[in-house]
């Protein structure tokens, strides 16, 4: 029957195909889009641009921007390339941020789903270890996790998606409850589904979505979770953060105040381009819903 | 009829305390999961197993205390030492800090004041005025105000509390040098009366401005949504159409029902708060809980680490209780037991 | 056109009193509006919602505004109030109350005005009223405005008015917050608060949709009360030609915005004049039921045996009970192949949890229902059924929700949505897709809604989709849970005659749940009525309808808005 598939496939097409209309129109959501852009390409090209180990000491301490030519933002107080700083800590944060996420929203996604669906003494359980994490500083945990496991830079992605996936399964969690109980569900029971199909066809579909959206703003956390542990020179002393340098410039603070700039602004815009794209998508998927 | 009017006010602050008490109890299981959690952790550092496990408090000597750690129970069962842990725990017996030299619950009560401080504080004032920002935003949405304040929350939103504070150290203190750098006293400020707190708070200022400023875009965001929200609402319609409006309006019957959904998770705003005086703290080297959560990790001394986490939720489980009793006097649909 | 013109000022006013024709002396106008016009923001469905409007509204009647949804009738009682928001705008004519313009008068001379001399009543009582504060501070808040009494004589002149309205313990009602109070009793504080300062205008929008027949007839009751004691002018807005039937002394119906009849009640029910008003009062259901159609010994479908369901909340310590609730107590009935039964109830008598314990979408606690196969050989208890056999017996019984919006999900296009239940129960793709437009068809929606998604229909086209959806499996029995509750009452004329289409074609039997007496007298062969959880009369529909044995049923009946109006036959 040529009617129904290609009607089928058409409306699939075109869900996607407005849900990326909808977003690419927002002006603050394409503006971070082009920003965080920006951000991932210097990672990537990190090697390209500024060749060499961005931690030794290349040049004389303290040069302003723009003063020598090879140094185009500057040196701190060791000397070291700002430019080569920027660049490579583009990559440190953005794989940090990354693989805390990835692990964060996973684990996040498993125990919210678990709990929502089993109920009775497993959601119980769960429930409580979520509330324990969650109301927990989080920011305490995590040192106490770098401080038993070490501070290598994968240790700490992974220590701050331990941290953070406890959002993302709370949140997962109540959508799950309340989807399992709401009516359109109920509808497709009362045909005959069984709990499987409900689950894979009416379920994970709309627990998604709304996790794949926080995905950003949670990578924004991330990122920022890892600059403050790198600001007080508890990150990993083999690589390059912008809240290591940020750590760093306190002492040349009154003489060389841009030493802080830039890694500064860098964590500061990279973490607004996220928050902008995760609202954008918020946005493009709210609107989606078709509730008219 | 007064008496009448009396008593049930107190029935109703009787209920909202009852409510949060059960809540309260209902927080303990939580509670005894952090306990567990800091025991594992402690037991699974690598390193110096004298560090790892809680030192009796009165011996100092190293060799003494590889002894009396062998005494109190390496060997044992697990359940018998995380018995022994949680006794200790419950006696507020943290053990001794070799880098204060000191038992380390001493150290904890010196430095909780500060963070108190700040941390309360920093939330209050964000909550209030964040709160009063949103408020206005909304009811002049789209003005200019109203995009003044999204524009700047977006911006604070992603602005690390660190880079916050230097760039307010960087302006205030070295610059115009207004402000002090750092520190919570200055040395030849008299140490008590009225001087003091003064001292004190404005060493204190910088911090909480970073902090308040932080989260105060925050609420003002949340708040904003808020109103807007209720705004729409039947009852207000109603409201208008008795003729009630301006102050009065968005007084009574918009931010008191506006207000509710934003108190509810100040507790756990709380606790973030206290996350964030971990850094602040260290930037303006004031010494609170959070800068020796730091140092603990820096000398190695996890034992305290695990004491101030244990402490740190024991002050959330005590905020998230006057939050409840304050969220149950303030909803008059929560029904009690 | 014959639509009496609106009279000036000082002419006697025909008072309709059923029975009798009054003369009424010199009534002054309390409202008059002349040629407004209301615009929709850029991006509505039309660019006007009101167009050359003409009202009167004189002291002590009762103006009924009918119309059905979007028909701009709401509207225009908030552009009175001047209540209007999100880009709605009195764009001309004039509105003057007691004389007094009201378009040109200031904001601050409006809310003078608003509570003191015009009130207005809502439609949904459950939130119109602020939660966080007592009813008392609420009535309180109309004095404090606009009087300058002491608080002694507010709180008298509250309890007055609380007495006024009937509520019973009126002193203990003012400490009381919103929740405390039922949804009637809500709505008489709405009434109370709108009532206080004896205004000259009340507006009443809709304000007793949301009710149960019992309450509605209370607050019509409680409405000519007002309109006899304050001689106050009442605007009532409606779709339910019922209600306009019980209490209105002249009627005015809008169609899109347009005044397309209007004079007194007796004239434009019983001889309406435009198509439209034709159209609405041929689609009121009457109360005539319908002659026996299927015959007593025909094969029973389901039997449901000692059905019981109580709802417990249980506190804190395991073991306590907080609440319990009988929402179903020994409920035991027949339905027979192509029957109706109607299970006739208000809100809170258990009907809905029936048609959801009958379709296994909710546990009972005790009780049989028992489906029977079309050959008879085999019967399955449903509620004791394995989860496999309940499976297969799901195809044989199915489900039609009141709101069809909340039951699809809203991702899904109709096409998928139509063709889940054959594709659940094993059948490929492209067969379930073939029957899934062979049933679009049936329901009389054209193929090409196929490709398109539920929001993008009107509610009467939905709930054909739902129809349709259900009818995908060929079940022998549907149960219907007030499916034509939320739509207008010309778009319910549709559906009922779908479904009675359906019934006759596949000879399906229905359990058909409502609380409207009057559409039960549509459909159903026999109806069921229930009161709090129990069956306390059965039988054919026209022997329930002519003698009512038990109380209930009487009260029920007794309540139905303009029963003693006839529809004329158009």
């Amino acid at each position: 029957m040529s009617l129904p598939s290609a009607a089928l496939f058409s409306t699939e097409l075109r869900q996607v195909r407005s849900f990326w209309q909808r977003f690419r129109h927002r002006p603050t959501a394409a503006l971070g889009l082009i920003m965080f852009t920006v951000f991932a390409v210097m990672a990537l090209c990190a090697d390209m641009v500024a060749p060499g180990d961005p931690l030794a000491a290349s040049g004389a301490p303290l040069s302003a921007p723009f003063e020598v030519d090879v140094f185009p933002l500057g040196t701190d107080l060791q000397g070291r390339d700002l430019l080569a700083g920027l660049f490579h800590g583009a990559r440190t944060s953005l794989a940090v941020g990354a693989l805390a996420t990835f692990v964060g929203l996973s684990i996040g996604v498993l125990v919210g789903l678990l709990s929502g669906l089993s109920g009775g003494w497993v959601d119980a359980v769960l429930e409580r270890l979520v509330e324990a994490i969650r109301f927990a500083p989080d920011f305490m945990l995590l040192l106490a996790m770098v401080a038993v496991f070490g501070h290598s830079v994968q240790t700490i992605a992974l220590a701050v998606g331990f941290i953070s996936w406890t959002e993302t399964a709370h949140r997962v969690r109540a959508r799950t409850i309340a989807l399992r109980e709401s009516v359109f569900v109920e509808a497709v029971r009362s045909l005959g589904a069984s709990k499987a199909t409900l689950l894979i066809e009416e379920i994970l579909p709309n627990v998604l979505p709304p996790v794949i959206v926080s995905a950003p703003m949670l990578m924004a956390v991330a990122i920022l979770l890892e600059s403050a542990l790198a600001f007080l020179g508890l990150g990993d002393p083999d690589h390059v953060s912008w809240g290591a340098m940020l750590g760093a410039s306190r002492v040349s603070l009154h003489e060389a105040w841009f030493v802080a700039l830039f890694p500064g602004m860098a964590i500061m815009i990279t973490a607004v381009s996220l928050t902008l794209i995760g609202d954008g998508l918020k946005m493009a998927l709210g609107r989606g819903q078709g509730k008219a | 009829m007064k008496d009448a009017k009396l008593s049930r006010r107190f029935a109703a602050l009787w209920s909202a305390f009852d409510y949060a008490f059960w809540r309260l109890l209902k927080a303990m299981p939580s509670m005894l999961l952090i306990v567990v959690t800091t025991f594992v952790l402690l037991r699974l550092a690598s390193g110096n197993a004298t560090d790892a496990m809680l030192g009796d408090t009165r011996e100092a000597d190293p060799a003494l205390v590889a002894q009396l750690s062998a005494q109190f129970g390496l060997d044992q069962s697990l359940l018998t030492q995380f018995h022994r842990y949680v006794v200790r725990l419950v006696q507020f017996d943290f053990g001794w800090s070799f880098a204060h030299e000191r038992p380390v619950a001493e150290v904890l009560h010196e430095r909780l004041g500060t963070t108190l401080l700040l941390a309360s504080g920093a939330l209050f004032l964000a909550f209030t005025l964040g709160s009063a920002l949103g408020t206005l935003a909304a009811r002049r949405a789209g003005s200019f105000l109203d995009h003044a304040v999204k524009a700047f929350g977006f911006v604070l939103h992603g602005m690390p509390s660190y880079f916050l504070g230097l760039m307010l150290i960087a302006v205030f203190a070295l610059e115009l040098h207004w402000l002090p750098e750092g520190g919570l006293e200055t040395p030849t400020q008299p140490s008590t009366g009225v001087a003091h707190a003064l001292d004190v708070g404005w060493h204190l200022l910088m911090p909480m401005m970073t902090l308040t400023l932080i989260y105060l875009s925050h609420y003002a965001r949340r708040m904003r949504a808020s109103v807007l929200q209720v705004g729409r609402h039947d009852h207000v319609r109603t409201a208008r159409a008795k003729g009630v409006a301006g102050v009065r309006l968005t007084r009574d019957h918009i931010v008191r029902n506006a207000l509710l959904p934003i108190v509810a998770p100040l507790a756990l705003q709380f606790s973030m708060m206290l996350s964030a005086a971990v850094v602040v703290e260290s930037l303006f080297s004031l010494p609170g809980l959070g800068q020796l959560a730091v140092e603990s990790v820096v000398r190695r001394e996890l034992h305290t680490l695990m004491a101030v986490i244990f402490l740190c939720a024991l002050l959330v489980i005590g905020v998230r209780f006057w939050i409840d009793v304050l969220h149950a006097a303030l909803d008059r649909r929560i029904k009690h037991r | 056109m014959s639509a009496a013109r609106p009279l000036p000022d000082s002419t006697p006013v025909t008072q309709a009193v059923p029975g009798k024709l009054e003369q009424v002396n010199v009534r002054s106008k309390v409202l008059e509006i002349r040629s407004l016009e209301i615009s929709l923001p850029a991006g509505a469905e039309r660019r006007r919602a009101v167009i050359g409007l003409d009202l009167d509204v004189h002291e002590g009647e009762i103006v009924c505004l009918v119309g059905e949804s979007g028909s701009g009738k709401s509207l225009t009682g908030d552009a009175i109030m001047r209540l209007l928001s999100g880009g709605v705008r009195i764009t001309g004519g004039s509105i003057r109350l007691d004389g007094e313009d009201l378009l040109g008068a200031s904001e601050e001379r409006m809310r003078a005005l608003r509570g003191e001399c015009m009130g207005m009543i809502f439609q949904n009582p459950m939130t119109a009223l602020n939660p966080q504060q007592s009813i008392g501070w609420q009535i309180d808040e109309v004095l404090r405005l606009h009087t300058t009494l002491t608080r002694a004589e507010r709180r008298s002149r509250a309890l007055d008015i609380l007495h006024q309205v009937h509520l019973p313990d009126p002193a203990a009602v003012l400490d009381d917050c919103p929740h405390r109070l039922s949804a009637g009793q809500r709505q008489r504080v709405m009434i109370a608060m709108a009532l206080v300062l004896h205004p000259r205008l009340i507006i009443a929008d809709e304000p007793t949709t949301a009710l149960d027949v019992s309450a509605q007839r209370e607050i019509l009751e409680l409405m000519r009360g007002i309109r006899r004691a304050h001689d106050t002018g009442i605007l009532y807005v409606t779709h339910d030609f019922g209600v306009v039937a019980e209490i209105a002394d002249r009627v005015m119906v809008l169609r899109h915005g347009e005044c397309v009849e209007e004079g007194g009640v007796h004239e434009v029910l019983d001889s309406p004049n435009h198509r439209h008003t034709r159209e609405l009062i041929a689609a009121v259901p009457s109360m005539t039921p319908p002659s026996p159609r299927v015959h007593p010994d025909a094969p029973v479908v389901l039997e449901v045996h000692g059905l019981c369901k109580s709802f417990t909340r249980y506190g804190l310590v395991p073991g306590r009970i907080v609440s319990k609730v009988d929402a179903v107590k020994n409920v035991q009935f027949v339905l027979r192949a192509g029957e109706t039964l109607g299970i006739v109830g208000e809100s809170g008598s258990g009907k809905s949890t029936i048609s959801r314990c009958v379709t296994r979408l909710q546990s009972a606690d005790a009780g049989s229902v028992i489906l029977k196969r079309r050959d008879l050989r085999q019967q399955r208890d449903l509620l004791n059924a394995s989860p496999r056999l309940l499976r297969v017996m799901r195809q044989h019984i199915q489900l039609i929700y009141q709101d069809p919006m909340t039951a699809m999900n809203p991702r899904r296009s109709v096409l998928d949505l139509v063709a889940q239940g054959p594709r659940i129960h094993g059948a490929s793709r492209s067969d379930a897709q073939t029957t899934a437009l062979d049933m679009l068809e049936l329901v009389e929606l054209e193929r090409s809604a196929a490709s398109r998604f539920p929001h993008e229909f009107s509610a009467g086209e939905r709930q054909r989709i739902a129809i349709a959806r259900a009818m995908a499996l060929r079940p022998r029995i549907l149960v219907a849970d007030e499916p034509v509750s939320e739509l207008d009452v010309s778009v319910q004329v549709g559906i009922l005659a779908l479904l009675a289409r359906l019934r006759d074609q596949f000879g399906l039997s229905i359990l058909f749940v409502t609380h409207d007496l009057r559409v039960a007298a549509q459909l159903c062969d026999r109806i069921a009525v229930m009161e709090r959880g129990e069956i306390v009369e059965m039988g054919p529909t026209a022997d329930v309808f002519a003698q009512p044995v038990h109380d209930h049923t009487r009260e029920l009946m007794a309540s139905i808005p303009g029963r003693e109006w006839v529809p004329p036959l158009l």
